[in-house]
């Protein structure tokens, strides 16, 4: 795999694109703080919200409530659409949402519906705000442009980081456009992206994770503890762990790793111009590559030698749990064919959709895997070559197949006479049934625990764990 | 949820007509959905299915169009036809149904010339079905793909004997959803009538087409709207009936039923008995624990109507006292009311009834209550938004998340009335 990540890819072309509005309403669903948002649309727009669990992330997420109760929809009649009746049933929306929850802020995202009959939701915004004395933030958004997930992210990083201050107005595009100083870096070393300079802005902002799976408890630990023993701190990881607060903080950061730059171009414009350092890190997936992630980030802290003695103890337990591995009675790794199913995630987790959701690649190759990949794409030669070449930006050499559609995947995985599917859960049903062990997208962590944890997720679907025991009943 | 008049929070049942339809196709394994709309239509839908239904993925029968703004200002109409045209060959259907986003129904496109085209080469029924998301909600959707489906047994023939069940509602291929199958087939068996067809019940469209061997038609209270015209259009007798919960309402049901098959009442009744002798006392033996009649246990609970009405009575009936009813779905007061004074043998005391509420108006109306109930029974979206109140929870309808069918549990039936009441006790006990 490539160190840079592909600096020339467009981020995202290998996954599903995405609706802005369901895009930016998900990102804004998962984020803490004092805030509404306003749908206009029909009422089914409001859908993608009604979400009561925290489903998708990591376990002890439970503490980040899903509010979708912050969500609202002014719900069109259809005698509002033909008459024009949208502009008093947003107002009052925006009001009632106000008036209900009290918000710092208020974010009302378009629909194809609004798109459709040319609202001028902006125009409706300024009036709202005016009236009310809260930020009114339209976005312009709508299924009937698709984003990438890339750029809904990248779009959605860039609004928030660009508050200037806790009750500030918030906008599309950052407008300081202007060199700023940055402060409180003096744990940080040189060889950056951006030279960083003292100044009065900033305040020792710590160390910000960009675009990494959300660590669990012990992760965290892991990462928090070698970076405490450099004498850092982990102030924050966006967005897998996202709120107003942690945003309004990135552009203070001491340093921001970012895990796959071509996913960022305008929030790192704004970092860029708001003097914050910044440094690419591949995601720590794997030995070797927790290792080099590790090295590279302690290297910016003030006391970066001092753990390095930790780093490399770490690093030896590890390969020796490793290397302790049974390799024969089925529990070997080594030349296990594994499908690395990708293109079909749509879900706005920058922590799966970095490098294209390649990111835990190196983990199963280091194991000793046989992996090919496998992308929902069309079969035409235009999308294989698109493929490729995203492939080849990010230095995977790999065989690949396309499949067209989830309901064919299986008949890949039968042609590929692959034992495994890392794939996410709505494909499990095709490897099920292709008679393949099947670890859920995402389950491959980061870190040397994380190393740890894979192998020992590898083996259990095979053979030590429930799936393994039984997993010829499960083909149905 | 089309009139937002109270305010503008998400309700519990905001899914549309559209919805509806996505949900009814699921429950017919070997039913395709064409879904005309933009790209975010899809989360709308799918994702509500993924977390209700665990052992039944639905993505793979869903054909979604994607109509971007070039699609809109060209017209989207051939798109879909074309969708039609490549999509029924490849995942090869034994019906399909076309609904199409609210937007695309106000673009005016000629989607009816488009799936009658498309319709006429493919080999299978395509149905067109207009939903719209400014009126009705999913009950509507999904009986509007009963209707279609109702609309391709060939009804002229000689019926033999049985009853089809029109109206079931079947979210999930779950065990707690082939319970409520087993139990109806059960009931009926105890008056001597098979089950033909069950609309909607996971079955196989030629499984439904064998509708024609019924000689009565049940409706069940979602489905009744259809009663008239499916008596009409099958020539065979159709009886609409509330929900068989609980005891009261199950021997309700069996005795329409059995008069409605003819069935000798005296059958009927041996029937009745013998269920009753087995679940009551069983029954009895938690109700003579929770009913002290100065000191009832009350519940809130919210579902839709027709759900709503049979839990109600059947947890009154086992000398509970409601507090709060919440009804999910839209415009059903009257029929609640209605069916609930039927379902229920002794009066039911007075409690608050929200029509249609929002999350928010739940919240404040249980939070105004002067004491806390003992039992809340809601979706998932209740149940979750109200954990901090620390009430016992059962959760109850759609959706259903984090409630899943690993055992057969019914909600209907003599057996639905023993598991209800298991559940009643296992949460008021606060072990499970």
């Amino acid at each position: 795999m490539s160190k840079e990540g592909g600096s020339s890819r467009r981020a995202g072309e290998l996954a599903q694109p995405s609706c802005s509005m369901v895009g930016l309403g998900t990102l804004l669903l998962e984020t803490e703080g004092s805030f509404a948002v306003v749908i206009h649309g029909d009422a089914d727009c409001i859908n993608p919200f009604l979400k009561v669990f925290p489903h998708r992330l990591a376990p002890d997420v439970a503490r980040m409530r899903l509010s979708s109760d912050r969500f609202h929809v002014t719900g069109l009649t259809e005698p509002e659409v033909i008459s024009g009746g949208g502009r008093d049933r947003l107002l009052r929306c925006i009001e009632t949402a106000a008036e209900q929850q009290a918000p710092e802020i208020v974010f009302v995202l378009g629909t194809c519906l609004a798109e459709m009959i040319g609202e001028d939701v902006q125009g409706i915004c300024e009036q709202a705000e005016k009236t009310l004395g809260v930020p009114v933030v339209p976005l312009r958004t709508g299924g009937l442009r698709l984003k990438t997930q890339a750029e809904l992210l990248d779009r959605f990083g860039t609004l928030l980081a660009s508050a200037r201050e806790t009750t500030g107005s918030l906008g599309d595009n950052d407008d300081s456009g202007k060199p700023g100083t940055q402060a409180g870096v003096t744990g940080l070393r040189s060889g950056l992206h951006t030279v960083t300079t003292e100044g009065p802005q900033a305040v020792g902002g710590g160390i910000v994770l960009l675009g990494y799976p959300a660590l669990r408890p012990w992760e965290r630990d892991e990462v928090a503890g070698l970076v405490s023993a450099a004498g850092g701190r982990l102030a924050a990881e966006l967005p897998a762990r996202s709120s107003l607060a942690a945003w309004r903080g990135l552009t203070s950061a001491e340093l921001v790793a970012i895990a796959d730059p071509a996913f960022w171009p305008d929030l790192i414009a704004l970092l860029e111009r708001r003097n914050v350092p910044w440094v690419e890190l591949p995601p720590p997936v794997g030995l070797e590559a927790s290792h080099n992630f590790y090295a590279r980030l302690l290297s910016h802290c003030r006391r970066g030698e001092d753990s390095r003695g930790k780093l490399d103890e770490l690093s030896r337990s590890t390969r020796s749990f490793l290397d302790s591995l049974p390799v024969s009675g089925g529990l070997g790794l080594a030349g296990l064919r594994v499908a690395y199913c990708i293109g079909s995630i749509k879900n706005y987790v920058a922590g799966q959709l970095a490098r294209e959701g390649l990111g835990e690649l190196p983990a199963l190759l280091e194991l000793g895997c046989d992996v090919e990949v496998l992308i929902q794409e069309r079969e035409d030669q235009d999308a294989r070559d698109r493929v490729r070449k995203n492939l080849d930006l990010l230095g995977v050499d790999l065989p690949f197949r396309n499949f067209n559609d989830p309901g064919v995947l299986g008949r890949e995985l039968v042609a590929g006479k692959y034992r495994l599917a890392y794939c996410q859960d709505h494909l499990a049903g095709q490897a099920r049934r292709a008679g393949l062990a099947h670890v859920r997208f995402g389950a491959l962590r980061p870190g040397f625990i994380g190393m740890v944890h894979n192998a020992r997720t590898l083996q259990a679907a095979l053979s030590t764990g429930f799936q393994g025991r039984y997993g010829r009943y499960l083909r149905r | 949820m089309t009139g937002h008049d109270r305010d503008s929070s998400s309700r519990h049942w905001s899914h549309t007509r559209l919805f509806g339809v996505h949900l009814a196709t699921h429950a017919i394994p070997d039913a395709a959905c064409f879904l005309h709309g933009g790209e975010g239509c899809k989360t709308k839908s799918q994702l509500h299915l993924v977390f209700n239904d665990w052992m039944h993925e639905s993505h793979n029968r869903r054909i979604w169009t994607d109509i971007d703004d070039t699609g809109l200002i060209r017209g989207s109409a051939l798109r879909l036809e074309q969708m039609i045209r490549t999509w029924v060959p490849r995942r090869k259907p034994a019906i399909a149904f076309v609904a199409a986003a609210t937007f695309l129904e106000l673009a005016g496109d000629d989607l009816d010339g488009a799936v009658k085209r498309a319709a006429a080469e493919v080999g299978c029924p395509v149905h067109r079905i207009v939903v719209s998301a400014f009126d009705g909600d999913l009950l509507d959707g999904y009986r509007q793909v009963i209707d279609r489906c109702l609309r391709e047994v060939t009804w002229d023939r000689a019926p033999e004997s049985g009853i089809n069940v029109v109206g079931h509602f079947f979210d999930r291929y779950e065990a707690d959803r082939e319970a409520d199958l087993h139990e109806l087939e059960r009931l009926a068996g105890g008056l001597g009538l098979p089950v033909r067809s069950v609309f909607l019940s996971g079955s196989p469209f030629a499984q439904l087409q064998e509708a024609w061997r019924a000689s009565v038609n049940v409706v069940l209270p979602d489905a009744a709207p259809l009663a008239a015209e499916l008596s009409r259009l099958s020539g065979r007798p159709t009886v609409v009936t509330d929900l068989p919960v609980g005891l009261h309402g199950t021997a309700r049901w069996l005795r329409s039923v059995g008069e409605a098959a003819r069935i000798d009442s005296s059958r009927v009744e041996a029937f009745i008995d013998t269920e009753m002798a087995r679940a009551v006392p069983r029954i009895h033996c938690l109700v003579e624990r929770i009913g002290e009649v100065d000191a009832r246990r009350t519940f809130a609970l919210f579902s839709h109507s027709s759900l709503a009405a049979a839990l109600c009575a059947w947890l009154t009936d086992m000398e509970l006292v409601p507090a709060v009813v919440g009804l999910l779905d839209q415009g059903r007061e009257e029929f609640f009311r209605q069916s609930l004074g039927r379902a229920c043998p002794t009066e039911v005391p007075d409690f608050r009834l929200l029509a249609s509420p929002s999350r928010r108006e739940i919240r404040q109306t249980l939070a105004a209550l002067p004491r806390t109930p003992d039992l809340l029974l809601g979706s998932s979206v209740e149940v979750t938004d109200l954990a901090d109140l620390g009430i016992p929870s059962l959760e109850v309808g759609f959706p259903s998340f984090a409630r899943h069918g690993l055992f057969p549990m019914p909600t209907v039936g003599f057996n639905g009335a023993l598991a209800l009441a298991q559940r009643v006790l296992d949460a008021l006990s606060r072990v499970h």
